[in-house]
């Protein structure tokens, strides 16, 4: 009675040790956590060159980081490898790391601004391929510089470089909306047909980066080295062409209806940018036609924003003065995409996917065009109109300067 | 065995179980690209045509499995080499399912473990199911299904509440024309997934009540087509087409495209779930229908019996069948999908069908 209780509980307890199904377990300690992964290609042997930004998780553990106490390492280690395939550089970073590499956290792809001039085709293969990076990752080109140079500095605020990295290009998207958050399989997407180019954002190194790297970099108020998400860069078949900054690069976005919340500076009265109306909503529209044989795109972009900050006197309870703002925040609006799209044709990209679009209402059309399609993109006509709503004023209504002169 | 039978619930949920296998997470008949979805709803018509001719068949040979039936209509000089036929497509079926979950769970997940050692604890857990009788497994499968609803349901929700669904990446509808779409509802999706119900020919004489069979196996054939279109659209909507046509696990991927607030996200084990027990269930019922045959053709009196060797075939076969995984899909695709499942799953019982109504007709006449 007792053995046949015992030995069904023996093979239970034996059956827990193989459940778990850990057959090749890896240990957190034994693990060298990748966070940022950078990308460059060695100029003379055309190799490719990755560095690794490791996070060091004794640095960042709760409660010692807090203080910042002497003694301590930085919290990010960057390694770096060479090889003629990715997989292989990675390999053999693996000799210099302690640990094994491990991909699953990676938020950030960096790529070299020189290696993305010569063109990134082929480089999301091993992305694509490998179980353990995800496609959330999202990407960056370095600007004016190699990916391992910016990875290589010290960020104030958060304390791991990538996480401050992808903190600023998530803020900026959302309430600047200059850059875009362009993940793996987007970036996979706008490589794979003529119906849509590829853009990424840029990130700046500004200042020193041999004082970057230290620990000091952050201890300063003002740090020496920094860096910024900034710009567009546009790209053709897959080779980096040039950059959109300010205002041409948020054109982008409002074709690409990414504008999540973004400030607008219009015209008051006779002065130029004299008010700034934040953004809340706005969605865009393509449609995409055939006339005459010829695709025309019409976008139409429609807006809803605030009044934020008023810099000359006028009257903001009249329903005119909102009419007339209205008006002129759709023209500055219709301004930034035409100027958008003006590079874009210069260049022959279809950065905004016209070709898709064109492919989704008139298959038949795109099917005889999609082989020469820059050319056609580069010549086809853009319709732009804005639609602007400003639904109100914030605290007051009329501003307190007055007016220099009465109208 | 004999008192205990399976009820039309336990039925419905095994074929719903038996449709998703492995065809929800892999990547279906994509000549049709985007439009993969209408081609699904189009071969569920066609699924639903077969099942009906299999449960006709039934009908008409009320207590006899497929084998027996087939010797009835045929004779036993030709029944017999059939059925053999069949012995042997459903071992090479089973073991193509065993190796397909086998080989997707390492390249998405258990990177380091071999093959036969993932593939022999499947087999081993169905053999043991299986040996207790197709009962118990009909009854697992209801348990099992309201797992999987949920876990289906989760995926959902978490996908729709992430916003990385772009409507746009389905259209246009039909760029091509309706010619691939056809293409690949009739040369790729009818005989994979839809057309394998021919399994249950084998399962439906073990039901309660004869008559309960047809309505609730077409119920769930079409809730099974029906959520194998939603997903396989879900599927293009996230990834785009191009994605989701290269890719080996196109669900994986999706799942892993779910990010809310930065809080909820790698969500992949839903779906290495979900795989884990749509595949138990499609390889316990292949085994069975494998069981089935050689127990009828070799008179042994219970396929039960025959659980453990069989298993062990099918496991031995699922790893010698290819080197690779470029090998498994192009026999896959060229020799599975364009001949044996329509040979087997088509041509023949509709060939059963026509002997038996000329026969049936011959026999009012002379009646008469």
């Amino acid at each position: 009675m007792r053995a046949s209780r015992i030995v069904p509980f023996v093979l239970l307890l034996g059956a827990v040790a193989i459940l778990p199904g850990c057959w090749n377990s890896r240990e957190l300690k034994d693990l060298a956590i990748v966070l940022a992964m950078g990308v460059d290609r060695v100029p003379e042997s055309g190799k490719f060159k990755v560095s690794f930004q490791i996070i060091d998780p004794g640095t960042v553990a709760a409660g010692r980081a807090g203080g910042g106490g002497e003694g301590l390492g930085v919290p990010v280690t960057v390694y770096s490898g060479t090889g003629s395939t990715l997989f292989e550089a990675i390999r053999q970073t693996s000799e210099k790391v302690p640990r094994q590499l491990f991909f699953s956290q990676i938020r950030l792809i960096l790529i070299g601004e020189p290696f993305a001039r010569e063109g990134v085709s082929n480089l999301f293969d091993f992305f694509e391929r490998s179980h353990e990076v995800r496609l959330t990752t999202s990407l960056l080109v370095a600007r004016d510089n190699d990916a391992e140079t910016v990875l290589k500095v010290m960020a104030p605020l958060e304390k791991i470089p990538a996480d401050a990295m992808f903190g600023k290009l998530r803020t900026a998207s959302k309430v600047w909306s200059e850059s875009l958050d362009m993940q793996v399989d987007a970036v996979v997407n706008s490589l794979v047909g003529p119906g849509k180019q590829l853009i990424l954002s840029g990130v700046r190194l500004k200042g020193d980066p041999s004082l970057g790297e230290r620990k000091a970099n952050v201890e300063h108020v003002d740090p020496p080295a920094l860096f910024d998400i900034e710009g567009i860069g546009l790209f053709r078949n897959g080779k980096l062409e040039t950059w959109l900054e300010g205002d041409t690069a948020r054109g982008v976005l409002w074709v690409d209806n990414k504008v999540d919340g973004t400030v607008m500076t219009i015209p008051c009265q006779n002065k130029k940018d004299a008010t700034a109306i934040e953004i809340m909503r706005s969605r865009t529209k393509v449609r995409a036609d055939i006339r005459n044989g010829d695709p025309v795109f019409q976008v139409t972009v429609k807006s809803e924003g605030n009044i934020n900050e008023v810099l000359c006197p006028i009257d903001l309870s009249k329903k005119e003065t909102m009419v007339r703002m209205e008006r002129e925040l759709s023209r500055q609006i219709e301004r930034e995409v035409r100027e958008a799209v003006q590079v874009a044709q210069s260049h022959a990209s279809d950065i905004f996917g016209f070709g898709d679009a064109l492919n989704r209402s008139r298959p038949k059309a795109w099917r005889k065009m999609k082989n020469s399609w820059s050319r056609t993109f580069a010549e086809c006509r853009v319709e732009v109109k804005a639609e602007s709503y400003i639904r109100r004023s914030g605290m007051r209504i009329k501003p307190y300067t007055k007016a220099e002169k009465q109208r | 065995m004999e008192q205990e039978k399976i009820s039309a619930k336990q039925l419905f949920s095994l074929i719903i179980l038996f449709e998703f296998g492995t065809s929800l997470v892999l990547p279906i008949g994509f000549v049709a690209e985007q439009s993969v979805w209408i081609s699904i709803l189009l071969a569920l018509i066609g699924g639903v045509v077969l099942y009906v001719i299999f449960d006709y068949l039934y009908r008409e040979h009320p207590g006899l499995p497929l084998s027996g039936y087939i010797r009835r209509i045929l004779g036993s000089v030709v029944g017999w080499p059939v059925c053999l036929l069949y012995l042997s497509f459903f071992i090479q079926g089973d073991a193509r399912v065993l190796r397909d979950t086998g080989e997707l769970l390492i390249s998405s997940s258990y990177d380091q473990t071999p093959l036969f050692v993932i593939n022999a604890m499947l087999m081993l857990s169905v053999i043991y199911v299986l040996r207790k009788g197709v009962v118990v497994l009909a009854r697992t499968s209801e348990i099992f299904l309201i797992v999987v609803i949920l876990l289906g349901a989760l995926g959902a929700t978490l996908v729709l509440l992430s916003g990385i669904i772009h409507v746009q990446n389905l259209l246009p509808l039909a760029g091509n024309g309706w010619k691939p779409v056809l293409t690949a509802a009739y040369g790729n999706i009818l005989p994979f997934p839809f057309s394998e119900t021919i399994c249950f020919a084998t399962i439906l004489p073990q039901l309660r009540k004869k008559a309960t069979g047809r309505k609730a196996g077409i119920v769930a054939l079409l809730i099974a087509g029906l959520v194998m279109s939603f997903t396989h659209a879900m599927e293009i909507a996230v990834l785009g087409a191009n994605i989701y046509g290269r890719s080996t696990f196109p669900l994986f991927l999706t799942i892993s495209k779910v990010n809310i607030l930065d809080f909820i996200q790698r969500m992949d084990g839903i779906v290495i779930l979900t795989l884990i027990v749509n595949a138990f269930f499609k390889i316990a019922i292949f085994c069975y229908a494998a069981a089935s045959v050689a127990a009828d053709l070799f008179r042994v009196s219970k396929p039960e019996k025959l659980m453990l060797p069989i298993g062990l075939v099918i496991l031995l076969i699922s790893m010698m069948s290819a080197n690779n995984w470029s090998e498994f899909v192009t026999i896959g695709n060229k020799v599975f999908v364009g001949m044996l499942l329509p040979l087997h799953n088509i041509a023949i019982p509709v060939l059963l069908l026509a002997v038996h109504l000329i026969r049936k007709s011959f026999r009012a006449k002379i009646s008469r």
